[in-house]
């Protein structure tokens, strides 16, 4: 089977199974920036894209991605290494703590973003609710988000 | 991770060592920090009894080195684990401000035990700049002048007539960089004699400043490595057997024919410790299950009501810590209220990994570890193997909160290496960290206090029941030493002043559940009932809380801080301004680790439920050395707080905890999450602690204004109020 991640084809074994995108992706191709939180869908650390939406990866079978784009944080800055305005807006906040659950915030934010241009306030803490963060940096992550939208809006200008 | 370091070293001057084999090529400098005041002073009441306690003993092993490379950058080797608070680039401040250098130069790199720094300590307590800021900058400071002595010889001048300025000492029209002393530098390093001279405050560069964390431009991108991504070529995955229900052991195990499953290299069923090592981790789990494991289950089942039962202060029980004047609860007009505060998880994202190479020739261990020292130990210890060939490779922490403190982890994987004779990578999986860890105590508080008309605290005692925190790292016989555990009483202690008499009682509690560390200790549980009393007891006279803490603080040095500490924070809330309808404003304090911390909650109730809109803090930490991190951390301790306050409470049933994971034991979201404003004021003290502090007043300064709203006193957390 072949797997499409940040733009590279990946061949992983078909086990005929369902076995989730996380564990291929962690396990099997080491691509550790996706993180492994609760395993059941409500942590929000393995969060992705699969065709520009935000999925969680620890309930998505791998055999449903097949032939689908599958983005991760590896992927989500530029190929030439400038960064998502996202990442660039939690840098410039120093959101992160320890940083574990903030693959799955900024993909979730990058999501969004590309969905939602302009998004009220409303709308950040709506899409952002359903990434935990145990350092408690929420209300960083609610203001590096309008941030971001703010530096895509200059960059789109 | 490179870990270059020199691989011996000689004491040259007390407290520093230059590394060997380092005439040319490089300079390294190490330096013995102390110990932590309260590791020495239980050091004290161990060796009183039994010789056992051996973590706190004085070393000689430099917990820090500098290397100065020809290329000029610094390398700072440290040990204390980056879990988000920020250290590595504190650290590298304190450093490279010292030093003189500039700031990207400057390399911190997480150093592995065993080669030539360990750090005996680990990483908590808040102590990690409190006990590193004057001897890291005396040692930079030695440094700096190591180079300046190097090049006074050199060019043949007065040491005093050169002048170093960001990485490079000159003399008139002549410069040098540091790196080109180094390459240029023949013969043995002498440490200068006598102490080095050290910057005064007005000199700082970087002290002082928000100088952006060295760690995420890795952590933005997903290419920073923590424990739990931890991989290595011919790696095997390991699956321990544990169990579901609280306190059962391995009564008998068939391993049927587990160890011919696919994929399965290694079966090791021992007393206690059955597990299995597979090519992939399916095939281990698989194995596992397959055997068929009895387990024994203690009997009669631990209920909840046994727990509650257990913890629960009993009059006359207990030692005295803290005792002042007499108190007399007998009189009319005491306010008594009991409090209570539930088990929590740490609940840390990050699932604890290891990842184990045991080879004939050496030990590797990446592990998520607070403590590396102790891990590098236990591991030989398991293994039998001598300590020199034992390595612990330091990761990054997906959040510590204090469950990173034991070393199981790191000893399963080990043990399972040597059987496999290949590396064996064990990750736990959430149910497993919820099930088979240890938990933050439950507690129980018994507040009482007598007030004048004026508002004046005549009598006030603090009686609280926990089970263990700090005792259970230590022998037994230092628990039946103390009677109280240092750990469950951190911010029990009363510091207003009573004008009759004041005390504090602590009391062991014997739980059958395992309770240890959890961020701040019994700071929570005793900042809530302490200032929910103080607020009561302000209410009773009809007494702003703010007027009536800023009356009853003493008139010390430190009640100073706390007062204006106060007053910033309800400065920052507009405290005493009208709030819009349905709204209030609740008050709290605490002070721990040196930091004074105030706090004022904004909150509304929509539906029965506690709404926290905005938390104002004002800290003094003494010196900050980087005000975003104190924000951040202060930020990060309210919202951590704030879940405990709100929602955050284990439970058990029938012998096993009430959850295994957050669709029962939720944490506190995005949307529940307040706004918070960080005020730093002080500034005149060396450096406080700043990872635990914070979550001193937070449920204190909720419950504070439900009760400015409601007029409902709360007294168990999570704050719930009546339906």
């Amino acid at each position: 089977m072949e797997l499409t991640i940040n733009g590279q084809t990946y061949t992983i074994a078909d086990l005929g199974d369902t076995r989730p995108l996380l564990n291929v992706i962690r396990d099997e191709l080491n691509l550790t920036g996706t993180k492994i939180g609760c395993a059941i869908g409500i942590c929000g650390s393995c969060t992705v894209h699969v065709d520009g939406v935000a999925t969680r990866a620890c309930q998505t079978p791998v055999n449903s991605v097949i032939g689908k784009e599958i983005r991760t944080i590896e992927g989500l800055a530029e190929a030439d290494g400038s960064l998502h305005p996202v990442q660039q807006a939690f840098l410039e906040l120093q959101v992160p703590q320890c940083g574990w659950c903030m693959s799955g915030q900024m993909m979730t934010a990058a999501a969004l973003l590309a969905q939602n241009s302009a998004p009220t306030a409303d709308d950040i803490v709506s899409a952002m609710d359903n990434n935990y963060c145990r350092c408690g940096t929420y209300h960083r992550i609610r203001q590096a988000v309008a941030r971001a939208a703010a530096i895509q809006q200059e960059s789109n200008a | 991770m490179s870990t270059t370091k020199p691989k011996r070293w000689r004491i040259s001057r007390r407290g520093f060592l230059i590394g060997a084999g380092t005439t040319g090529a490089l300079l390294a400098l190490g330096w013995v920090a102390g110990l932590p005041k309260l590791r020495l002073a239980l050091s004290d009441v161990a060796e009183g009894t039994e010789k056992a306690f051996s973590r706190g003993a004085p070393q000689a092993t430099p917990t820090q080195w500098f290397v100065v490379k020809p290329d000029n950058t610094v390398e700072l080797y440290v040990q204390k684990i980056e879990m988000g608070q920020g250290i590595h680039t504190a650290l590298g401040q304190i450093a490279a401000d010292e030093l003189d250098i500039p700031w990207e130069n400057l390399r911190v790199i997480a150093a592995t035990t065993g080669s030539s720094v360990d750090d005996p300590n680990g990483t908590g307590n808040s102590e990690s700049v409190v006990s590193h800021y004057l001897p890291l900058r005396k040692a930079a400071a030695t440094l700096r002048d190591m180079l300046r002595t190097d090049v006074a010889t050199m060019w043949g001048v007065a040491t005093s007539a050169l002048v170093i300025n960001n990485g490079v000492i000159s003399y008139n029209d002549k410069s040098i960089t540091f790196g080109e002393v180094v390459a240029q530098h023949q013969g043995e390093w002498q440490v200068p004699e006598g102490e080095p001279t050290l910057k005064s405050a007005d000199q700082f560069r970087y002290i002082g400043q928000s100088q952006p964390r060295v760690d995420l431009p890795a952590k933005i991108i997903g290419e920073a490595r923590y424990g739990h991504d931890m991989r290595l070529p011919n790696m095997l995955w390991g699956v321990v057997a544990r169990p579901t229900q609280i306190g059962a052991t391995i009564a008998s195990v068939d391993a049927k024919d587990a160890a011919s499953m696919p994929g399965v290299v290694s079966v090791i069923v021992e007393d206690q410790f059955v597990a299995v090592a597979a090519e992939n981790k399916s095939q281990a789990a698989a194995a596992i299950g397959a055997m068929q494991i009895t387990w024994n289950t203690p009997q009669p089942l631990v209920q909840q009501a046994d727990i509650d039962r257990a913890t629960t202060v009993q009059p006359g029980s207990g030692v005295v810590i803290q005792t002042e004047g007499a108190v007399d609860w007998s009189s009319e007009g005491v306010i008594r209220r009991e409090f209570r505060t539930p088990m929590a998880v740490h609940a840390h994202l990050e699932p604890q990994a290891a990842l184990v190479d045991v080879r004939a020739d050496g030990v590797e261990a990446w592990v998520s570890t607070q403590v590396p020292v102790g891990l590098h130990d236990a591991i030989a210890g398991a293994l039998g193997r001598d300590k020199a060939q034992v390595k612990v490779h330091p990761v990054y922490l997906g959040g510590g909160f204090g469950r990173r403190l034991e070393p199981t982890l790191g000893v399963e994987a080990a043990r399972l290496s040597q059987a496999a004779g290949r590396p064996v990578y064990v990750s736990w999986n959430r149910a497993e960290e919820f099930r088979n860890g240890f938990v933050r105590p439950p507690t129980h508080h018994v507040m009482q206090g007598k007030v004048s008309a004026d508002g004046t605290i005549e009598e006030i005692e603090h009686h609280f029941a926990s089970g263990d925190v700090l005792l259970t790292i230590f022998p037994p016989a230092v628990g039946t030493l103390l009677g109280w555990d240092i750990g469950a009483a951190r911010g029990a202690k009363l510091y207003y002043t009573a004008t009759t008499g004041k005390r504090t009682i602590g009391q062991r509690v014997a739980l059958p559940i395992a309770t240890s560390f959890w961020r701040g200790l019994g700071l929570l549980a005793n900042g809530f009932a302490i200032e929910s009393l103080i607020d009561d007891m302000a209410h009773q006279v009809g007494i702003d809380p703010l007027a009536f803490r800023l009356k009853n603080l003493p008139n010390t040095r430190f009640g100073e801080r706390m007062k204006r500490t106060l007053q910033a924070a309800a400065d920052a809330a507009g405290w005493g301004t009208p709030l819009p309808a349905g709204r209030a404003r609740g008050i709290a304090c605490s002070a721990d680790a040196g930091t004074c911390v105030a706090q004022v909650a904004e909150i509304s109730i929509m539906e029965n439920q506690i709404r926290v809109h905005h938390v104002y803090a004002a800290v003094d930490a003494g010196l900050v050395i980087n005000p975003t991190g104190v924000q951040t951390q202060t930020e990060g301790g309210i919202v951590m707080g704030i879940g405990s306050t709100l929602i955050e409470q284990l439970t058990v049933v029938d012998g096993a905890f009430s959850a295994f994971n957050f669709d029962k034991y939720p944490l506190l979201r995005n949307s529940q999450s307040p706004d918070i404003t960080v005020v730093i004021t002080g500034g005149e003290d060396d450096p406080g602690g700043m990872g635990e502090p914070p979550m001193g007043p937070v449920a204190g300064a909720v419950a504070n204004a439900v009760f400015a709203l409601t007029g409902q006193r709360l007294t168990s957390l999570p704050l719930q109020l009546p339906a």
